[in-house]
């Protein structure tokens, strides 16, 4: 039984975020007035996981994988079709809008593309206050001096705050949105690809600044990216999406080291090698490309793609196992 | 005599005007590539590293203008105009293939009258040769059913497919050289490897050159032979792939390859660059990394020659990183790894 195997993961009293079987569906638009309706898509389809106070899940996935669909749910900002969403021990699609609310200040997000996530028209200081205002934390002189506090902490000089977006770089932005984000004190960082957008030499410095964070104020992350490289020096423990469902996942090095599912290791083959002399080491890709199609759906999403796909992959849905302590995949060949 | 490199660059300089001002984004550009040869050209948005490609296929275009330099085609010289050389060989012998298939193709139209017209113009085919050589094409870079395929608009395909649709278009005119601009960039993980196993695979197969534009050193790691780092609109190291990987000369390189994550080394703190890349309309004076590097001194607020290394290397700094050693140490130490 999987969730009994995940269950064996966090210690319950420091487990923070909790999915129980969570689809996320969207009604899809008819193709033309006499059609049938299509059913729902389902962006996610039956995902469970846990996260633990001060940990990192890396979330890893193509685009159409449904990764950014899981930071959206736990925002609150998708419509679950099942499954239920448990924050610090709250059921959070249970929640009133005043409650939802409240809850909103321990989960914030830090967006993929600081050119377009920040107001160019209002100063640095009010876009990192405007939080504190919101929740009715801080006004005045105090918000001000948190504004100080919190661009420090993010290494930003402190002149900073009066100036506008529009005349920083993008690493500077992202770390004005990670201040933003960490104004509330919040327990929980939704990060949906935060250095996707930046400069190769601007990246390392965005991931260690999470890692320094992290460490200083206890905060745990949802750390959403497409690459198996990026999320490996932030990352405790990692899910590898497919199709809107867990193919994989488990501790840092278990999916590096000795992964289970035929596609994180085709993600990790996918890497080019960052060493011309290993050249040619790098083994064959997998072939085709991600695609949907309905009828499929009886089987593992993946098997048209699959180089071990074998019958009963077509024809059933693979259970999230267990294959090592805390290292589940959903494979029928693993 | 040695026969002249196929494309040769020398002292390119763009400059583009804004309400700030003029600021140049290539400031004094120097290459070559020779024949059969993969150069990749390295650096991060802003380098200058696309302006500089885009000056050679004559796509700069106001505000933008070439305000000094000389570009030669087998030796000859690629005239044309402020703008840049004329679409005569930019085209026809150099093709380019661009980061965002969607926006290169045009979506009113089906893929096969995109490149039966490249084939029409560039190689004189008729309909029917035309149709028949675009759906070769089509299958060479591996689309299956092409003939039924040339009837698809652009988005009906997939982003991996796309882009080898741009590919085959690049390819109908039979170009000598293929400029490849962060062609893997916009796409899925499983499809980028894809992709650079088609285009490694075409290469050889077509003897092509290529010269690839990438802020990836992973890319640059699998396809080139050798590299140009471009930073604030100069090189400022070349060198064969595996000399710049062993022992980087400029700072800035030696900083690239160390933060770059990677899956084969132990998941702790990456070892950054510091600051930010600098506003091309602000540039510091002297050497443009110096307020970024671990090794500046105070002789850096003057411009950096660019020392020759030997062996095809070249470094533009003041102060770079331990002299590599010669070559038949260097092939040693390779060993030893």
């Amino acid at each position: 039984m999987p969730e009994s195997e995940m269950a064996k993961q966090a210690d319950p009293a420091k487990r923070l975020v909790e999915f129980t079987d969570v689809s996320v569906a969207y009604d899809v638009q008819r193709a033309a007035f006499w059609h049938r309706k299509p059913p729902p898509f389902r962006a996610i389809d039956g995902v469970s996981f846990q996260i633990g106070r001060g940990e990192t899940l890396g979330v890893v996935g193509e685009s159409g994988s449904g990764k950014s669909t899981i930071g959206k749910a736990l925002l609150g900002r998708a419509p679950l079709a099942t499954g239920n969403i448990s924050f610090d021990g709250r059921d959070i699609s249970k929640l009133s809008g005043a409650a939802m609310r409240r809850l909103r200040r321990h989960i914030q997000p830090v967006l993929q593309d600081p050119y377009a996530s920040l107001n160019p028209r209002m100063r640095v200081a009010d876009i990192i206050a405007e939080p504190l205002l919101v929740h009715g934390i801080a006004r005045g002189k105090e918000a001000e001096a948190r504004v100080a506090q919190l661009l420090n902490l993010v290494g930003l000089p402190s002149d900073t705050a009066s100036r506008h977006p529009g005349s920083f770089s993008g690493g500077q932005r992202q770390r004005i949105g990670i201040a933003r984000a960490l104004a509330v004190e919040p327990d929980f960082i939704v990060a949906d690809e935060p250095v996707s957008a930046l400069d190769v030499s601007i990246r390392a410095q965005i991931i260690n600044l999470f890692r320094d964070l992290q460490q200083e104020l206890g905060v745990a992350y949802l750390f959403i990216a497409h690459d198996l490289a990026i999320v490996r020096h932030v990352s405790h423990r990692i899910a590898v999406v497919y199709a809107g469902r867990v193919a994989e996942i488990g501790p840092r090095d278990a999916i590096y080291g000795s992964p289970q599912h035929p596609y994180t290791r085709a993600l990790l083959d996918a890497v080019p090698i960052p060493d011309p002399a290993r050249r040619g080491e790098r083994r064959p890709t997998i072939r085709g490309e991600f695609g949907r199609p309905g009828d499929e759906d009886h089987g593992c999403r993946f098997a048209p793609r699959c180089p071990l796909a074998t019958k009963i992959c077509r024809e059933a849905v693979p259970p999230l196992a267990a294959k090592a302590p805390g290292h589940l995949a959903a494979c029928w060949n693993s | 005599m040695t026969p002249p490199p196929l494309l040769e660059i020398e002292d390119l300089v763009v400059s583009f005007t804004t309400r700030r001002g003029v600021f140049e984004a290539v400031r004094g550009v120097s290459l070559h590539v020779e024949p059969g040869e993969t150069l990749g050209i390295v650096g991060e948005s802003g380098s200058g590293k696309s302006v500089t490609m885009q000056a050679v296929m004559g796509l700069i275009e106001a505000p933008g203008a070439i305000e000094r330099g000389a570009m030669r085609w087998n030796g000859e010289p690629l005239s044309g105009t402020r703008h840049g050389p004329r679409a005569a060989v930019a085209g026809r012998e150099i093709a380019m293939v661009f980061q965002d298939a969607m926006t290169s193709l045009n979506p009113l139209l089906t893929v096969g009258v995109q490149i039966t017209e490249v084939l029409r113009r560039h190689k004189g085919l008729k309909a029917a040769a035309a149709s028949a050589r675009a759906s070769e094409l089509l299958r060479l870079v591996g689309i299956t059913n092409p003939e039924g395929r040339l009837h698809y608009l652009p988005h009906q395909f997939s982003g991996g497919m796309r882009q080898r649709i741009m590919i085959a278009m690049a390819l109908a005119a039979e170009p000598a050289l293929l400029i490849a601009d962060e062609p893997t960039t916009a796409l899925d993980v499983t499809i980028q490897a894809q992709i650079v196993d088609l285009l490694a695979e075409l290469r050889d197969r077509l003897h092509l050159s290529v010269v690839l534009v990438t802020h990836d050193m992973g890319l640059v790691a699998e396809l080139c032979d050798r590299v140009a780092v471009m930073y604030a609109g100069r090189i400022v190291e070349t060198a064969p792939v595996q000399e710049l990987f062993a022992a980087p000369a400029h700072p800035y390189t030696a900083g690239l390859l160390r933060s770059m994550p990677r899956l084969d080394d132990s998941a702790g703190r990456l070892e950054a660059i510091e600051g930010s890349p600098p506003d091309p309309s602000d540039l510091p004076e002297g050497c443009a990394f110096r307020t970024r590097c671990p090794r500046a001194q105070e002789d850096c607020i003057h411009d950096p020659l660019t020392t020759d290394l030997g062996s095809g290397r070249g470094v533009a700094c003041w102060h770079p990183l331990a002299p590599p050693v010669a070559h038949g140490q260097e092939a040693r130490v390779h060993a030893g790894e």
